[in-house]
């Protein structure tokens, strides 16, 4: 088991530095050119030269690259073009933004996902089962921005149920930077009011989140817990006369809970795909949609810190799962 | 008398054709019952259909040019006229969407014709010879499946510059270590069975036998997966469209069309919320397809349903 | 041998419905099981034996279904009763199983005591640590070397003859009336298989349980067994003790299997030519007469009656008809039926 671990840790690690090396040199060695986008393409030469100079454009690849690296290490991408401050200055900022979104979006996922997925397979062929397949497929082919744009056309406009973006209201301000995250900071500083809202600004992208991952934790749960009822442990459960609910909660579901937990790992690195676009409709403040903006205005420093986190998120959610799998199943030898 | 001994002999070779082919006859009758079985499957098969249809046909259908801007009828409502009505330049909606079809279509192809071959080449030579070449190749693949699809896509799109090509060059790169993957799964599984073995004791050559035994397995392996990514393929370049680092106007692209429609989803919900749905509305049929193909060519669910 | 009936089979169909069309696995079986004996239920696969086995516990699975019949378990119709009912009173409580494969019958997840102690709760009304106590006791039982060392480990690390020790420990926990052994050493070494039987049989006797054994192997049943009854494709062709059976068969099909038994003294082993008909398209009449080495024309056209040879001793098949017929016609005549009665003139 700890060999495992051990030689899981170093996969990872060498999983990192292939992305970090990837990413620097998509955003080195391609044809793109951030100077001009950011000066014009009619600027004056030596101002582009002084700007190459000073985003080390001018160094050659190599050196770029060790110098990408050396930053790496101390966390430090440089400046960001568009918001003149630190690249890991406002990575703080809204990286807890999206892990909050992210996190309350896959809460909804699992519960609702699980509890689709198991009915679903216990009542195979039924209407139930029709029903939550129609959902789910629906679900996993919904384009989540489209469905933001919906959710904001009647939710928001029509209804009036969520608010139209942002993270907090106007008129509140944000509670005491803790963990970055508004709904745990505001409760440790006691300020129901600011959760409140701050869950109110959740609401809409979380739910659009939420539903396109509950689609897919609902599938896997569903086709794992079908697999599984077929097993001939499933008949012993029932020879001993056990009641459903004990064959379908213990002995079934334990059984397909690996699967289960392996899409769940997957979903929370859809969640940060997904996070990009949802941001984007919503007007959240997150890490998705700062991406997007440093992508679009080719700002290459949080280009590079944006994409590195990302990736670090979802290489951790699939060691994490990695682990937890060898844990769950007494199988598993190593 | 002679026509009759003809009919008699064709007779005779049909029966005995059938008695050859027992097993693959039946076989593909289960899969028929399977398919008529299964109506959601049916349904997939048709949006698809009308999605051929719309793509090929789409001049003799569409009422109107998709690119023709009618200034003076901006943000028209659904009418008989345009029945989803204009968009901000005064372009029918329907039409576009209806063109929409073929750049979806467009994409979903080239990316498949880049990826499959890709895939298998790559997964042939790792799971055939194995060692430094297999370690080299499938390092990288987890690298590459280290980032989130459309964030690697996104990444690679504004590098190369925000274009259609360029989307589908992108989505390409981030979706090959997939394919290379499973042709290396199924070339390792069948390099152990033995006529393998005895191919080998013939002394066939590697090439040979990478050709003739084992790429026939992989392709349609890869092909069930492959129906199952289309609708995946079409989200992500209508994600990235949405952006602005895909599609550049005036491309009739659905996520394109949501995108600059988002401007006026309040108070002209159509010129978002047709394209859009034209979107789930293809990925939805590509995923009924798609299951439908997976739960068919699934050993464990045929024997399931015996 | 007690005569008291503790389970009566009437007339008991089965089908599957499947994308080939619908499968007939049972087609009419009889039986009957006294309290207290030890029947063997043999058959090649695919004849209908765990199909039987299955409808006893109401646990026939997805797409099969049960038609017609009667299952009568202590003179209580088991297919009147409701689902709780039979789970509450019946499953685990009355009647158990031991499956073929133990290690793919005990629960990956769950470990081997608390996968007894978890029968014992439920159906024993014990608490955990009681339920813990019995479990250790009842591996003892089962002669496991170390039960508390087995009992903290999990299935997969048991070997196939340790894991059927710990099937039988548990299906023999909560004592019930009728334990149904499917094939229960079919999956194990040649060396266990003889083990096991003798362990099964030895704790049967002390349990007083009764005791269906399925197999397709006729010398188990030889072994083992007062009564058997031989199955093909869904009909029971011959029910007798197995006195009976071996040294008077009287269908064809017995005849063919006890030939097949391998044995020092013959050295000739014959099999049974064909091979198990497909149950969409059973064979018409009697459902052996493709195989049959005595067919004659009314095999294929009538389902040959279930008769009575001796005590204890039936047989459905045309040929001990005619023979018997032979010896006294006016006897019997009585039982015969139109159809019957045509034959005997033409023959």
């Amino acid at each position: 088991m700890l060999k495992y671990v051990i030689k899981r840790l170093i996969l990872f690690v060498i999983v990192i530095f292939g992305v970090v090396t990837i990413t620097f040199f998509i955003s080195h060695v391609i044809p793109a050119d951030p100077v001009g986008a950011i000066l014009g393409e009619n600027a004056p030469q030596e101002l582009v030269e002084k700007m190459e100079r000073q985003l080390g454009l001018d160094l050659p690849l190599g050196q770029q690259y060790t110098r990408y690296l050396k930053g790496l290490i101390n966390w430090n991408f440089g400046i960001s073009l568009r918001t003149q401050k630190q690249v890991s200055e406002d990575l703080r900022v809204y990286f807890p933004a999206t892990m909050e979104l992210a996190f309350l979006a896959l809460f909804i996922a699992i519960i609702l996902g699980i509890s689709i997925g198991v009915i679903s397979a216990v009542k195979r062929n039924q209407w139930q089962d029709n029903a939550s397949r129609v959902f789910s497929l629906v679900g996993i082919s919904m384009p989540a921005f489209w469905l933001g744009l919906l959710f904001i056309l009647i939710l928001y406009y029509h209804l009036g149920l969520i608010p139209a973006g942002g993270r907090l209201s106007p008129h509140i301000s944000p509670p005491p930077m803790v963990s970055g995250l508004y709904l745990l900071d505001s409760l440790i500083a006691g300020q129901f009011r600011t959760f409140w809202d701050a869950l109110y600004h959740l609401l809409g992208p979380a739910l659009v989140l939420g539903w396109i991952q509950t689609a897919y934790i609902c599938r896997v749960t569903r086709s794992s817990m079908l697999e599984v009822l077929n097993e001939e442990y499933i008949r012993t459960a029932r020879v001993k006369g056990l009641r459903e609910r004990v064959v379908i909660f213990k002995h079934a579901f334990r059984n397909a809970s690996i699967p289960i937990l392996t899409m769940i790992g997957i979903s929370f690195g859809y969640m940060l795909e997904g996070s990009v676009l949802t941001e984007t409709v919503f007007g959240y403040p997150g890490l998705g949609r700062y991406a997007v903006n440093s992508f679009l205005s080719l700002d290459l420093n949080a280009v590079i810190g944006s994409v590195t986190l990302i990736a670090i998120c979802y290489a951790l959610s699939n060691l994490i799962v990695d682990l937890l799998y060898a844990a769950l199943d007494p199988r598993i030898k190593y | 008398m002679v026509s009759n001994l003809a009919k008699e002999n064709l007779q005779n070779w049909i029966v005995s054709w059938g008695k050859r082919h027992s097993s693959e006859i039946s076989d593909f009758k289960e899969t028929v019952y399977l398919i008529k079985k299964s109506p959601l499957t049916m349904v997939g098969l048709a949006v698809i259909l009308i999605l051929i249809i719309m793509a090929i046909f789409a001049p003799y259908i569409a009422p109107y040019d998709p690119v023709a801007m009618h200034l003076d009828n901006r943000l028209a409502p659904p009418s008989k006229a345009h029945l989803l009505g204009t968009d901000e330049l005064g372009r029918d909606i329907l039409s576009r969407i209806i063109y929409g079809a073929g750049v979806a279509l467009k994409i979903v192809l080239i990316v498949l014709a880049i990826d499959l071959p890709l895939g298998i080449l790559l997964g042939l030579a790792a799971g055939y010879f194995g060692g430094w070449i297999d370690e080299i190749i499938m390092r990288i693949a987890d690298i590459f499946m280290a980032f989130p699809r459309l964030i690697l896509a996104m990444a690679i799109g504004t590098a190369l510059g925000p274009s259609l090509r360029n989307t589908m060059i992108a989505i390409a790169l981030t979706m090959w270590p997939v394919y290379a993957r499973l042709a290396r799964g199924e070339t390792l599984s069948i390099k152990e069975r033995t006529f393998i073995e005895a191919e080998r004791a013939l002394g066939t050559s590697n090439f040979r036998i990478l050709v003739f035994n084992i790429l026939p397995i992989c392709v349609s392996t890869l092909i069930v997966r492959a129906t199952l990514d289309m609708g995946n393929i079409i989200r992500i370049a209508a994600g990235m469209s949405f952006l602005g680092l895909g599609a550049q106007p005036p491309t009739p692209d659905w996520g394109l069309m949501v995108s600059t429609g988002r401007n006026f989803l309040i108070n002209q919900w159509w010129v978002p919320t047709f394209p859009g749905f034209a979107i789930l509305l293809a990925v939805f049929g590509f995923n009924l397809l798609g299951d439908g193909i997976r739960d068919i060519s699934d050993p464990y669910l045929r024997r399931g349903r015996q | 041998m007690a005569e008291e009936i503790l389970l009566e089979i009437k007339d008991l169909r089965v089908n599957f419905y499947t994308y080939r069309g619908v499968v007939k696995a049972l087609n009419g079986v009889n039986l009957k099981i006294y309290e207290g004996e030890f029947f063997g239920l043999v058959g090649e696969t695919g004849c209908g034996k765990s199909v039987t086995a299955s409808a006893v516990l109401n646990l026939v699975q997805n797409p099969g279904k049960i038609e017609e019949g009667e299952i009568l378990f202590k003179q209580k119709n088991l297919l009147k009763m409701s689902e709780k009912e039979i789970r509450e009173k019946i499953r685990g409580k009355e009647i158990t199983m031991i499956m073929q494969y133990p290690i793919a019958a005990l629960n990956p997840v769950i470990n081997n005591g608390d996968q007894i102690a978890e029968a014992l709760i439920a159906n024993k009304n014990m608490n955990e640590s009681e339920a813990r106590k019995r479990t250790i006791e009842l591996l003892k039982e089962v002669n496991i070397p170390q039960p508390e060392k087995i009992a903290r480990q999990f299935p997969h690390q048991l070997s196939g003859g340790m894991a059927q020790r710990v099937m039988i420990a548990m299906m023999l926990s909560t004592e019930p009336s009728l334990l149904i052994a499917d094939e229960p050493t079919t999956a194990l070494d040649v060396s266990i298989q003889a083990q096991v039987l003798s362990l099964l049989k030895d704790l049967i006797s002390k349990h007083r349980a009764t005791v269906l054994l399925i197999t397709h192997d006729l010398s188990v049943v030889a072994e083992t067994c007062s009564r058997v009854g031989v199955m093909y494709a869904g009909d029971m062709v011959e029910i007798g003790t197995v006195d009976q059976i071996i040294n008077n068969p009287q269908h064809p099909y017995t005849k063919g299997l006890i030939k097949a038994i391998p044995s020092d003294r013959s050295k000739e082993l014959v099999e049974i030519r064909g091979s198990v008909p497909d149950l969409v398209n059973p064979p018409s009449g009697c459902r052996f007469h493709p195989r049959c080495d005595y067919t004659k024309p009314i095999c294929k056209k009538e389902k040959p009656q279930v008769l009575q040879v001796e005590k204890e001793h039936v047989t459905a098949c045309f040929l001990y008809e005619e023979s018997r017929n032979k010896k006294s016609k006016e006897e019997y005549a009585g039982e015969y039926k139109g159809g019957a009665n045509g034959r005997t003139d033409s023959a």
